[in-house]
């Protein structure tokens, strides 16, 4: 038993040897904790000070038809306008607008169409010519969906004017309405006047047909028009369509009437108060379709959804608070990397393998040690870079302190992982830090921290998925700024990945301590 | 019955590659003595004591240090084994007393017995005023001094030190051998390389090696005997005739009779003292006149050329 508890102590003071040795050499560099802690937390207030975080503007050149400002022809004004674009100059010499973007002095060239009417006239799209000289992806994306945005605005905005123009036609067609009314009061009144009655009645029909016609033709448009098909347009449009149908019936019974006083020569066959009585519910009908199509504006046929977002996220961080949670995990990841990376090539350049593999410490103790010593050193950098985070900053921690601290505390013990075995298999230096940074490229690149892992396909993404830094960046931001832990499989993906990594190390460190 | 040895090589050799360092190489390291493995640079020493230590494994041949094969130590017997590389090894952003106690605890050495073996050992080695300066910030002399302390810190009883005096200077050599012979006053058994064979005298034991290959093995006088093929009486003498000189070779226990070039004669004979009067009476009886007769000690660095000569 006490042979165990010496043997057991004997490990112990091994294993430690790493963990005072390095605690020795950090303490004696203030300057290295400084910088450690400083250097990343710097970076971040100065990323947060730059705050170039959201959309491009790109300098635009419009090339417009002689005379006509921009806000004649988009539909959104100057103020507006200039959120999304820079509009650096406005020409009518599209040759003009060329040379500038050619120059470099313009991002964009957006040539408007000289008489657009002419063209949608004759059945064909005014085109709207857009340039770009960008070579950057996101930009001509940001580029091409703004001005495809600006299409769709103009093609609405002529959509509303045809509606306007239709729901005048049956604003007219009201004024016709009282006016038949007029006319069929004055046939009631003619009390057997056959001339005056058929002289009402043609008056009556004369107004029907360019009625009918006008109708027609807007519930035909109407009908082709992919917009109306949406179903939330049903009503307006069966509303039309009614319209015509009643109109139909209106002239068929003035029709009919009509014929019955011309066979009839005489007065038996004038119109019956039951004639005129279904007339005068025909126009009234014709009213009442006509007054409801009017209830629909126009703006509102012509676009019928508007935007109406809500985030119902508990906290919308500025752009260095939402930044902070990865620039926190990329950071620790790195330098957990790099410490591992370097410490064992130091040994082996040193010469101190030599020491151990004489020695009676064994690779899992010298693991074991050097995890304890580079770990403890890590945690207590994340430690003083979180708190300059909450404190300076303002960024918050909404979530459990038990799940973020995890989340670190597994991050490093990952990284120190990678970190060992890239210095187990570089044979310097410069190799060891190298690789080192090429960890730290593929995790600004597949970690989430740029671009969202949703949008890289399949087997790329496995590269994020072999990353440390993937797990804690989304874990962290649910943490720190949901509150909430989303993904509590994780904290078991970085603990096995940690386990399985420790045993590489320490597999690694045996084979370097084999006689050669 | 005599004792085992500490450390035995049977017909050892070490291969890396093509080339070999280290051919058949056989030696025996009796306990309590300074054992010197000589030879010039890139001779095989290192290599000899790497395989000693358990860093390299043999290609060929057998190896039991303490009883066992260095590759299979345990722990126990690491503990009693302290190893001092031939360059330099430690931390340079410790201080010496840091680098000490590193080591200490690398061997298991408890904290209050690493304290007390630090401040022994450093001030054996005459390193105790230094012990908070920054290994970087020592001279040459004191860092191979620190890392002959680092070895000595869990006070091991066979220590293996790999050319400790290259690059100092002879005070500071003279400094570091003193140190040694102290241990093996203390019982420690020194396993020792250089490739200064002046440094042979130091050694109970020396073994010179010569391209991998041990060419003698024995204490410094065996091995100045074995140089020169005997003792050697030197004769400084007026009107020495060719018949004195066939005299002198018919004497018994006489090996060769030769002239130096600075006109002297040297005989080799089996014992320098029985035969140092015979020779002065045949040149005095062939009426030469003796101006002195003395026994010749050969420097190590002629023994060395003669050894070296013999196994080209």
């Amino acid at each position: 038993m006490l042979k165990l508890a010496l043997r057991i102590r004997r490990s112990v003071t091994r294993t430690l040897s790493f963990f005072s040795q390095w605690m020795a050499e950090v303490l004696r560099q203030p300057w290295l904790m400084v910088s450690l802690v400083l250097g990343p937390f710097l970076i971040l207030l100065l990323f947060g000070a730059g705050e170039t975080v959201g959309a491009p503007k790109p300098r635009t050149v419009l090339v417009l038809p002689q005379g006509q400002a921009p806000q004649d022809l988009l539909t959104i004004a100057p103020k507006e306008l200039s959120q999304y674009l820079q509009i650096v100059a406005t020409t009518s010499s599209s040759d003009q607008a060329q040379a500038l973007l050619r120059d470099g002095k313009a991002d964009l060239v957006v040539v408007v169409p000289t008489d657009p009417a002419t063209a949608i006239g004759q059945g064909k799209h005014a085109q709207i010519q857009v340039f770009t000289d960008e070579i950057d992806p996101v930009r001509v994306s940001y580029a091409d969906a703004y001005i495809r945005d600006q299409v769709a605005a103009l093609n609405q905005q002529a959509i509303q004017k045809s509606v306007a123009g239709a729901q005048s036609s049956v604003g007219d067609l009201r004024g016709f309405v009282q006016q038949a009314q007029n006319y069929v009061q004055l046939l009631q009144s003619s009390q057997g006047d056959l001339a005056r009655s058929r002289d009402e009645l043609h008056q009556l029909r004369s107004l029907l047909d360019p009625l009918a016609v006008s109708m027609d033709s807007l519930a035909s448009a109407a009908q082709n028009s992919p917009l109306f098909a949406l179903p939330g347009l049903a009503q307006p449009i069966s509303q039309l369509r009614q319209l015509v149908t009643s109109i139909d019936s209106l002239k068929g019974t003035v029709d009919q009437l009509d014929n019955q006083l011309s066979a009839a020569g005489n007065g038996s066959l004038l119109p019956t108060p039951d004639d005129l009585a279904k007339i005068k519910a025909n126009l009234a009908q014709v009213d009442q379709l006509a007054s409801q199509f009017k209830t629909v504006p126009a703006d509102v046929i012509s676009a019928p959804f508007a935007l109406s977002m809500k985030n119902v996220a508990p906290f919308v961080p500025t752009p260095i608070g939402f930044y902070a949670p990865a620039v926190l995990a990329l950071l620790l990841q790195h330098l957990a990397v790099t410490l591992g990376a370097l410490s064992m090539v130091r040994v082996r350049l040193l010469g101190l393998m030599e020491l151990f593999q004489t020695s009676p410490v064994k690779p899992a103790e010298v693991a074991t040690g050097n995890y304890l010593a580079y770990g403890v050193l890590c945690v207590v950098a994340g430690a003083l870079l979180v708190a300059l985070l909450v404190l300076a900053l303002g960024v918050p921690i909404f979530g459990s302190p038990v799940d973020f601290a995890g989340i670190l505390v597994l991050l490093i013990f990952c990284s120190l992982g990678i970190g060992f075995v890239i210095s187990m298999i570089s044979s310097s230096e410069q190799q060891a830090a190298q690789i080192a940074m090429l960890v730290l490229i593929a995790s600004v690149f597949f970690s989430g921290f740029l671009v969202s892992i949703d949008t890289i396909t399949w087997p790329v993404r496995a590269v994020s998925y072999a990353l440390p830094a993937t797990y804690a960046i989304r874990t962290l931001q649910d943490v720190m700024l949901r509150g909430v832990l989303h993904t509590p499989n994780d904290f078991a993906v970085l603990g096995g990945v940690g386990v399985a990594l420790f045993t590489l190390t320490v597999l690694l460190f045996r084979r370097e301590f084999r006689p050669r | 019955m005599a004792a085992a040895p500490v450390a035995e090589l049977i017909d050892v050799s070490k291969g890396f590659g093509d080339a070999e360092a280290v051919r058949d190489l056989s030696l025996s390291v009796r306990g309590g003595q300074i054992f010197g493995l000589i030879g010039p640079s890139g001779c095989g020493k290192t290599t000899t004591i790497h395989l000693l230590v358990g860093v390299l494994a043999p290609t060929k041949g057998q190896i039991r240090v303490m009883g066992s094969d260095p590759r299979r130590f345990t722990t126990f017997q690491r503990e009693r084994i302290g190893y001092t590389p031939q360059g330099f090894f430690l931390y340079p952003t410790l201080t010496v007393k840091e680098n000490v106690r590193f080591v200490a605890s690398l061997f298991g050495v408890g904290f209050f017995t690493r304290r007390r073996r630090a401040k022994q050992v450093l001030t054996f080695l005459e390193l105790w005023d230094a012990r908070n300066r920054l290994t970087r910030h020592l001279s040459g002399g004191m860092q191979r001094r620190l890392e002959l302390a680092c070895a000595l810190i869990h006070d091991p009883t066979l220590l293996f030190v790999d050319e400790p005096t290259t690059g100092l200077d002879p005070v500071l050599r003279e400094k570091i051998w003193e140190y040694l012979r102290t241990l093996r006053s203390q019982g420690k058994t020194v396993f020792v390389t250089t490739q200064l064979i002046e440094e042979i005298q130091h050694c109970d034991t020396v073994a010179i090696m010569n391209r991998g290959r041990l060419v003698a093995t024995g204490s410094p006088d065996a091995l100045r005997q074995q140089a020169m093929g005997g003792e050697v009486v030197e004769v400084e003498a007026d009107g020495v005739t060719q018949e004195d000189l066939l005299k002198l070779r018919s004497l018994p226990g006489i090996q060769r009779v030769q002239w130096t070039n600075e006109g002297a004669l040297r005989v080799t004979v089996d014992d320098a003292a029985s035969a140092t009067p015979a020779i002065t009476a045949v040149l005095q009886q062939g009426g030469d006149r003796v101006a002195a007769v003395r026994e010749f000690v050969p420097s190590f660095d002629e023994v060395f050329k003669q050894i070296v000569s013999a196994n080209a």
